[in-house]
């Protein structure tokens, strides 16, 4: 018996089980539910397909995520050309949610791997070994980026949620 | 999850972000799709590719076809668990369906 049909079976646990956290984090990056939605059936297509080359290294599902988290990050980079070549496209983070603008703005601001961090931590509930796992970095960077994530935050914090 | 992640874990930067973007609980994956979408683009498929794919894929459209078929509640979800000798025995149902009635 070959390992084929089990590595199949086991990305089809992960996709049944992790897909709302997929979207999600997929919606986080690219700022779109439905473009989020063709991003995770994407990811799944590329995984589906390359899932025999996959080595080993590492979690099955650390592989998942940084595949969802990679097709994410190209579409949005994809999407910002786009913008910059026609400035009347503009991002549609709304999608019949009530998206606050600050929030929106200052993510934006933050560094990349900052927003990941925080994608990663608070909308897929990953801990630390698996967010690094998922960006290729070090634990203790994962922290310490967290940290700086969670600093540009607070001048957020102080004018939204008044203490 | 470790103490540390925990200390680190901050519910007003989570309350903010949870408006943000919603935890969509009521969306549905569509896994037999992918699985499909998969199959539309190889031209050149390994040796194995076709043997749990394109029986899952088959299997999958049999249970939509077949929904009191005891395959189908499962498939869509499971389609890899589809063995060959489960395939083959659904191939042979569905074969020898035009012929019974032929026959009458």
């Amino acid at each position: 018996m070959t390992k084929e049909p089990v590595a199949l079976a086991a990305l089809s646990d992960i996709y049944e089980h992790r897909y709302a956290r997929f979207l999600r984090v997929s919606e986080a990056i690219v700022g779109d539910a439905e473009v989020a939605r063709d991003v995770v059936q994407e990811a799944f297509v590329r995984l589906i397909r390359s899932r025999l080359q996959f080595r080993g290294e590492g979690s099955v599902e650390g592989w998942v995520w940084r595949t969802v988290v990679n097709t994410a990050r190209n579409v949005r980079r994809d999407a910002s050309k786009h913008r910059a070549e026609d400035p009347s496209v503009e991002p549609t983070a709304t999608n019949g949610h009530v998206v606050d603008a600050g929030v929106r703005a200052l993510l934006a601001t933050l560094p990349e791997r900052q927003r990941l961090v925080l994608f990663l931590r608070y909308y897929a509930d990953l801990d630390y070994g698996s967010i690094a796992e998922v960006l290729e970095i070090q634990p203790g960077t994962v922290g310490a980026t967290l940290n700086q994530a969670h600093s540009a935050m607070k001048r957020l914090l102080k004018e939204e949620v008044p203490q | 999850m470790t103490d540390h992640d925990v200390t680190d874990y901050d519910p007003r930067v989570n309350e903010i972000l949870e408006r943000q973007v919603p935890l969509r609980l009521d969306a549905q994956p569509d896994w037999a799709g992918a699985l499909r979408k998969a199959e539309d683009g190889i031209t050149a498929r390994p040796a194995d590719w076709g043997s749990g794919l394109r029986y899952a894929c088959e299997a999958d459209a049999y249970s939509r076809l077949h929904s009191s078929s005891p395959y189908s509640s499962s498939l869509g979800q499971r389609p890899a668990l589809v063995s060959g000798a489960a395939h083959r025995r659904q191939r042979s149902i569905r074969l020898r369906r035009p012929a019974s009635s032929s026959t009458h």
